[in-house]
């Protein structure tokens, strides 16, 4: 009897003894290295695949051409339409968010903290952008803070914020303190060139909510202009990516997707607008960025880059035979090693012209124009390093009679400026087609055919619809979004889109 | 932990009191003679007599006649005989004449319970179902689940749409966890297994996976002597934390029934698995064309003719080209299913050896499956081995039970809404395109032939694709019982269920969905996954019992015990991608090689104990107590103590009821158990990308997308049960019935949460949920002849399983179980509402005139609100059987039927979208305006063009309204027409026994929703909560067969 109760008690002394490592997983650490996530974050910018991006903003923006009727792209298509929501919370926003709650109390970090709150700037004002108002405040505190039902900002709560957080962040750099060195996979730690990147956001941001609200966007144009902004092509804020395997892998660039997976055959195509205002104007980029496949389309391959023979596909309607359309260049912007421009000088330089057009800011516009024009240009050498001659590579002749053959109009200013924004941005096609939005050019949707059923109601797209699971998840949160900002539908404007 | 100590307290407490109490027996020797004869009163010679806890044996002589000396007053007396039951009396005189009657009758009176001791029905307080082995093996199962269906009332079996080899679904008295596991355990011959499904669909998500099926596809039904259901928190609460869904005992055959010889029994039987073709589409329009101005338009090239949807030209048998450039008719090709797929068989060879004496019997059986799959190149394999032995040394019980068990599968099918799913692949394939156009699925470099992107080749699915996994599987048992007095016994037990599982599969290169650079000339791609899976799950249990046999009138048993429960698993994983060498499909042969692991691991610790107190045999109390200590959770939160109760009142010997009830028993109990969740879940951890970055830069993220909770504490079930029994008219007819509530609260949920977290599930411990029902069970004889008798058992079960809070005092946040592919429907738990709700998009309708509102282009508007559309769980199910015998024929036929489900379709809801359902064919020439109102609230004046046909049906595709149907069904599950061989001619032939069955099932679906086309109303793919949605899976079967059993002697 008493052995018994000796053995019962043996096992209920011990009851839970060893517990704690046995619920300690041996697969994953519980501290992550700064150095190791910083570089998961600045990779992870950009979506690793490309259903939102493509199928949906680039077709918007009428870069790419996507096989459908303009109903269907506008139709409910949740899965596609929320992946960049989903990519974007889930993975850079997710890292960055903790990197920056892990450095928030610790003084030795500072230059951590600001360089994690100027990237959540950027991934929130790509996320806002596109569907306006969003989980902000209370978003990315699953962990830390509870949060399973974030609540949905307003736009404009949420464009104050970013300006406050990229102010805080820009003063609080101290270059005494430990910076990320070679970790920072963009600036390799040097902190003058995150305060350009810091202050040419904010002037991105401010020239944003231009017609919403003048008054600020001056305020905060002025204000970025006098921190410092990107001075050159060396200050662009480039992400140079290192493989051509794996298609939707860490280490390569998530739009090349688009050309390289099996779409190639039959999906993407450069849409007619983008191709003809290339041509239009004798662009030397034509070939950099484009190039016509070869037949018979049975392998991936490369194709004739000669500017002549480049075509794009209309829009929705697909009168233009596939086939006789153009791909992007296999040998720039279509492989997995491509780098990605998320903010450049040249942007900066047409923001300023605009700026000045404007008469927000004084300054030369027609010198920002040309500056940004030739910056635009300049910058694709980064592309033409894959053994394709003459490599992307536009030389300062070339520049220079682009802007002699296409000068700068007073006259039309806002319209050129755009315009050149435009082809600049891809294939940021977030970027683009929000400054499309913004400014109204290029209009790519005039000029179609109305009589064809596949250009039906074909308008500038406002947003993108809210991911459906949100309905499911966060109801409560969404509805009060949804009766706030207007019907859950593409042609619904966000705040800062006014017509 | 201080519940922890006043249970141990008590049940010291208990201890001493029996102590004390059964100590108080004197002695004194008497001497007991009698004599043992047969149930026709022949004596029996050779039967052993022994006095109940000595050493003290005798054998009766050939008159049958006995005598034995025993030291105490009123000793117990236990006779064995091989064939027998055992029989234990109390010897009130020195007179003691004994009837035996042949085992398997008597066998009908003992119950197996919790921890594997058996009991007398008589004084169970709570519900425990048995069911005969020869009621889930007459109609051969690849998986014992499926043989269960609609058999025992309460209990809920999910025919899952996800193939032969694939995990099923079983859920006892509704669900009781939220999102958690709501399959019960299973314990076999003592073993608690892991069988939870292995891998592939556990975590569904919407793109689907392989099913590498549960625990129970390595049972062989021919090896099962009985399964006794535990329903009940009561009847389950011993088991402890693993019980919270009830319990499902199964007992194989041992060899006790040998009767003194060997006997050898063989069963083989074969059964055919044939498609029930239930697609009926649209057979008037064929291809999409693309590339040209219309899509209506016929293809004028092979690039034109790659379109995916059939929203083409009508089928008028013009000559056009298709996509491999041929020039055919443009014409409807006919039964693309049928010729799909092939007939499957199933051939199961069981034998067996077993035998016994006196004090050892033994079983072997060895049983090979070979199963061949209705899709091509899919089969399946099963090899087992099993053996069981009992054997008496003294004071001392010896049981051994060695299961092993090896089966392989080859090309399991792939399930769900993937392109690698052939059903996904043929929904979309267009109606001109013939099968044979499609073979062999690749071209002469090995490419995959493609008639359009994005869907595969269904024959390069299944000829270039490769799957293959096996599994060697062993669940063992070592029980000593060594009765220390003839009052007091203790027992250890070491129970062990291994596995190690191989699984492969590959893509080649060439592969569309797969390759990257899409067939570029260096032809990379390709990918690989590799995997060993270790799971292990350990027992180790001491328990100390006390059965003193009656005083006076009252009687007293019970046990008090330790356990300790661990699980672990861990799995090596070499993946990668693009093959180096072309054919040659290895890791090492890969270019980018990923190899990871996992380990899991978790622990229960428990203390436990029950004692039954009884009044002359007609008045049970049991009442038992467990405490466990959860590995998982988190340390200052990590045990919990729980109580039961059970009583039990024959009342047909209490007192004097009429004669034409022969039984009658009320019982009522009430218990808790508790329960906790998977390790790791407390944390966040960060895990490495399997690239560095530049080849030296590690990059680093956050590695769970589930969000930890630190506060984590465990669960509580409460239930309370009242039941029925009683017999009529000699047992001509009786039922059982009960009555149940449950409630769990601080449930452990796994939810899905809005991306906007950073994650896509939480962790919480929120929500009381409430399941409450009514089961029955009739049975009777009706007829009953010389000749001719019928036999009928029918169940019927009511259970309302209602979500009744899930925040802590404030309103909860619904909870997200399962998403269709294309998001537009849900299953939902939301507060006050049934468990299981599907939501979805609706149509917006005009609230005064109750019409339709379309929009500018003559649309119909969704409603983006997400509505209550239905419910994914059966709340009423039936079965009924009948057993009609005629001389040495039986016909058995077996109506399964449910109520209160419905199912959201996506086959056709994509039907929809890619004009394949039959209502697309409306409007195709002429166009036409839709009847209802347009946004002004005026009439619709839109006229939707033939030309916009696709968006407008594509716009319904994602109303979930339209594809919510009612998943009601009444089947005709089990036929079996069985002859047994008469005397005569087993004599002839040398045969001890013999049978011949001619076996069917699903053969007729008798009602489901007429709406319901195209699928079956039980097409659910998963095996977890994720239900009431359809998804493209495995297709409905009718299987036929033939069984052959025999014995020899």
């Amino acid at each position: 009897m008493l052995i018994v109760l000796v053995a019962v008690s043996g096992i209920f002394s011990s009851c839970d003894k060893g517990f704690k490592d046995l619920n300690t997983s041996v697969d994953f650490v519980s501290n992550p290295t700064l150095d190791f996530l910083l570089p998961y974050v600045q990779l992870t910018m950009v979506d690793k695949n490309y259903y939102t991006q493509t199928y949906y903003a680039a077709a918007y923006a009428s870069q790419i051409n996507t096989n459908v009727s303009f109903p269907s792209i506008t139709a409910y298509k949740s899965t596609e339409m929320s992946e960049h929501w989903v990519w974007i919370y889930r993975n850079p926003l997710k890292n960055i968010v903790d990197l920056i709650e892990r450095c928030e109390d610790d003084p030795s970090r500072i230059n951590y903290l600001s360089i994690g709150r100027i990237l959540k700037v950027y991934l929130f004002h790509s996320l806002t952008d596109s569907y306006g108002d969003i989980p902000y405040f209370e978003a990315i505190k699953g962990y830390s803070g509870g949060i399973t039902t974030p609540k949905y900002d307003p736009q404009q709560k949420i464009y104050e914020d970013m300006f406050k957080e990229l102010t805080e962040a820009i003063a609080a750099f101290t270059p005494s303190k430990t910076n990320p060195g070679s970790a920072d996979i963009v600036y390799n730690g040097d902190i003058a060139k995150w305060k350009k990147f810091a202050n040419s956001l904010m002037l991105r941001l401010a020239l944003r909510i231009v017609k919403v609200d003048p008054a600020n966007a001056k305020k905060y144009a002025e204000q970025a202009i006098a921190g410092g902004l990107l001075a050159s092509n060396s200050d662009n804020f480039v992400v140079n990516y290192t493989t051509q395997i794996s298609g939707t892998g860490t280490t390569s660039n998530g739009t090349a997707h688009t050309w390289i997976s099996s779409s190639y055959i039959t999906t993407y195509r450069f849409a007619q607008p983008f191709v003809d205002s290339l041509k239009l104007r004798n662009d030397p980029r034509t070939s950099v960025y484009c190039m016509r496949v070869k037949l018979p389309l049975s392998s991936y391959q490369e194709g004739n880059h000669d500017p002549a023979v480049q075509r794009g596909r209309d829009q929705f309607a697909q009168t233009v035979p596939r086939d006789s359309a153009s791909v992007a260049n296999i040998r720039t912007f279509g492989r997995y090693a491509a780098p990605f421009i998320h903010l450049s000088y040249a942007q900066v330089q047409f923001q300023l012209a605009e700026l000045a057009v404007r008469g927000i800011v004084t300054g030369d516009a027609k010198a920002y124009y040309e500056n940004g024009v030739k910056a635009a240009m300049s910058q694709l050498s980064i592309f033409g390093n894959d053994g394709w001659n003459p490599g992307g590579v536009i030389t300062t002749a070339q520049q220079d009679a682009y802007l002699a053959a296409n000068p700068y109009d007073p006259a039309d200013a806002l319209k050129q400026i755009n315009t050149q924004y435009w082809i600049e941005t891809f294939p940021n096609y977030y970027e683009a087609w929000a400054n499309m939005r913004r400014s109204g050019y290029p209009d790519t949707y005039s000029a179609l055919d109305r009589t064809l059923s596949s250009n039906l109601g074909a308008e500038l797209p406002r947003r993108l619809y809210y991911p459906r699971d949100e309905y499911a998840s966060n109801p409560g949160n969404i509805n009060d979004a949804v009766s706030r900002q207007g019907q859950d539908l593409t042609s619904t404007r966000v705040w800062w889109d006014k017509p | 932990m201080r519940l922890a100590i006043t249970s141990l307290k008590m049940l010291v407490i208990l201890f001493t009191t029996l102590w004390t109490f059964s100590s108080s027996a004197q002695s004194r020797s008497i001497t007991i003679s009698g004599v043992v004869t047969d149930a026709a009163g022949a004596p029996l010679s050779g039967v052993n007599v022994n006095v109940k806890g000595t050493s003290t044996s005798t054998s009766t002589d050939v008159k049958g006649a006995y005598s034995i000396a025993a030291s105490n007053q009123r000793p117990t007396l236990v006779f064995t005989f091989v064939g027998m039951a055992p029989q234990e009396l109390v010897a009130h005189n020195s007179q003691l004449n004994v009837q035996m009657v042949v085992a398997g009758k008597e066998m009908e009176g003992v119950v197996v319970t919790a921890l594997n001791i058996k009991k007398n029905p008589r004084s169970l307080g709570y519900s425990v179902a048995q069911l005969d082995g020869s009621r889930v093996n007459t109609v051969q199962t690849p998986n014992l689940v499926n043989a269960l269906s609609g058999k025992i009332a309460g209990v809920d079996v999910g025919n899952i749409a996800n193939g032969v080899a694939g995990s099923k679904r079983v859920v006892i008295r509704g669900a009781t966890s939220l999102t958690g596991d709501n399959n019960p355990l299973w314990v076999i011959d003592g073993v608690p297994i892991n069988s939870s499904s292995l891998g592939g669909l556990a975590n569904n998500t919407p793109e689907g996976g392989y099913d590498y099926g549960d625990g129970l596809t390595g049972v062989n039904p021919d090896d099962i002597e009985s399964i006794s259901v535990l329903k009940g928190n009561a009847a389950a609460a011993l088991y402890g934390s693993r019980a919270s869904n009830g319990v499902i005992l199964v007992t194989t055959k041992s060899g006790r029934s040998a009767g003194g010889k060997t006997s050898v029994d063989f069963s083989s039987s074969l059964m055919l698995d044939q498609l029930y073709d239930l697609s009926n589409f649209q057979n008037v329009y064929g291809q999409s064309s693309i590339n040209q101005l219309n899509g209506r338009e016929l293809p004028t090239s092979a690039d034109n003719a790659k379109g995916s949807d059939s929203w083409g030209h009508i089928m008028d048998g013009t000559p056009a080209p298709q996509f491999d450039g041929v020039v055919r008719p443009f014409s409807p090709v006919k039964n693309i299913y049928k010729d799909f797929f092939r007939t499957g068989s199933t051939i199961t060879n069981t034998v067996s050896l077993y035998g016994s004496n006196a004090n050892h019997d033994y079983r072997i059986s060895v049983s090979d499956l070979r199963n061949k799959d209705i899709v091509p190149n899919s089969n399946y394999a099963r090899t087992s081995v099993n053996t069981k032995t009992h054997s008496k040394f003294g004071k001392m019980d010896v049981d051994l039970v060695i299961n092993y068990t090896f089966d392989k599968a080859n090309n399991r099918p792939y399930i769900g809404g993937n392109h690698d799913n052939s059903l996904y692949s043929l929904l979309y394939l267009p109606n001109t395109i013939g099968l044979e156009t499609l073979k062999p699925g690749y071209d002469s470099l090995g490419r995959e032939l493609l008639y359009t992107q994005g869907v595969s080749n269904p024959f390069y699915v299944i000829n270039k694709e490769k799957e293959a996994d096996s599994k060697n599987r062993l669940m063992a048992s070592a029980t000593l019982k060594y009765e220390i007095s003839n009052w007091l016994y203790v027992r250890g037990r070491i129970t062990r269920d291994y596995y190690l599982s191989k699984r492969l599969q590959y893509i080649p290169d060439g592969n569309a969905s797969s390759s990257f650079p899409y067939n570029s000339p260096s032809n990379i791609g390709g990918i690989f996954n590799q995997r060993a899976v270790e799971s292990s799950s350990n027992e180790y249990e001491v328990l100390v019992g006390i059965n003193p046999g009656l005083k006076g009138k009252f009687g007293v048993n019970g046990f008090v015990g330790g356990n300790i429960s661990s699980r672990a698993s861990s799995q090596l994983i070499e993946s990668g991608n693009t093959f180096i060498v072309p054919d040659v499909y290895t890791f090492n042969n890969l270019k980018t090689k990923l190899p990871s692991t996992s380990e899991s691991r978790r622990r229960t610790n428990s203390v436990f104990g029950s004692l039954e107190l009884s009044y002359n045999k007609f008045l049970y109390l049991t009442l038992t107590g467990r405490n466990d200590w959860f590995s998982t959770l988190p340390l200052d939160n990590n045990n919990l103590f729980y109580p039961a109760a059970s009583l039990s009142f024959v009342f047909s010997d209490a007192f004097n009821l009429p004669a034409a009830i022969s039984f009658a028993k009320f019982r009522a109990s009430t218990a808790q158990v508790s329960g906790d969740t998977d390790p790791y879940q407390l944390d966040l951890s960060y895990s490495l990308d399997a690239f560095t970055y530049n080849n030296t830069l590690p990059l680093q993220l956050i590695g769970t997308s589930n969000i930890p909770n630190k506060k984590l504490k465990p669960l509580l079930s409460t239930d309370y049960e009242m039941g029925l029994e009683m017999d009529f008219l000699q047992n001509r007819i009786g039922f059982e019935a009960s009555y149940y509530s449950r409630q769990i609260k601080d449930d452990i949920v796994r939810t899905g949460v809005s991306s906007a977290t950073g994650y896509s599930t939480a962790v919480l411990n929120v929500g009381k949920m409430e399941n409450s029902g009514l089961e029955l069970l009739v049975r009777g004889t009706p007829v009953k002849t010389k000749n001719f008798s019928w036999d009928i058992t029918a169940t019927f079960t009511k259970n309302n399983n209602k979500v009744v809070a899930l925040g802590d005092g404030v309103m909860g946040v619904p909870i997200v179980l399962a998403t269709s592919k294309s998001g537009n429907a849900f299953v939902r738990l939301t507060e006050g509402e049934r468990y299981g709700g599907i939501y979805g998009f609706s149509y917006t309708i005009d609230s005064a005139t109750g019409q339709k509102i379309y929009d500018s282009r003559g649309f119909p508007l969704v409603n983006s609100t997400a509505k209550y559309l239905g419910n994914s769980t059966y709340d009423k199910m039936f079965g009924f059987s009948n057993t009609f015998n005629y001389k040495n024929l039986s016909l058995y036929l077996f109506v399964d039927a449910k109520f209160g489900a419905d199912i959201y379709s996506e086959t056709n809801a994509t039907a929809y979208k890619n004009g394949k359902h039959m209502a697309t064919l409306f409007g195709r020439e002429e166009g036409f305006i839709a009847e209802g109102l347009n946004q002004a609230g005026e009439k619709n004046t839109v006229m939707v063009m033939p030309d916009n046909l696709s968006s407008y049906y594509n716009q319904i595709g994602n109303i979930s309204e339209q594809f919510i149907y009612d998943a009601s069904f009444v089947k005709l599950r089990e036929v079996a027409l069985r002859y047994r061989f008469t005397n005569r001619i087993l004599d002839k032939i040398g045969f001890a026994n013999a049978s011949v069955s001619l076996v069917a099932r699903n053969l007729l679906t008798i009602y489901k929703d007429k709406n319901l086309e195209n699928v079956d109303p039980e097409s659910n793919i998963a095996a977890n909560n994720q239900q009431g949605i359809e998804r493209m899976g495995y297709p409905a079967t009718r299987n036929y067969g033939l069984t052959i059993k025999f014995t020899i002697k």
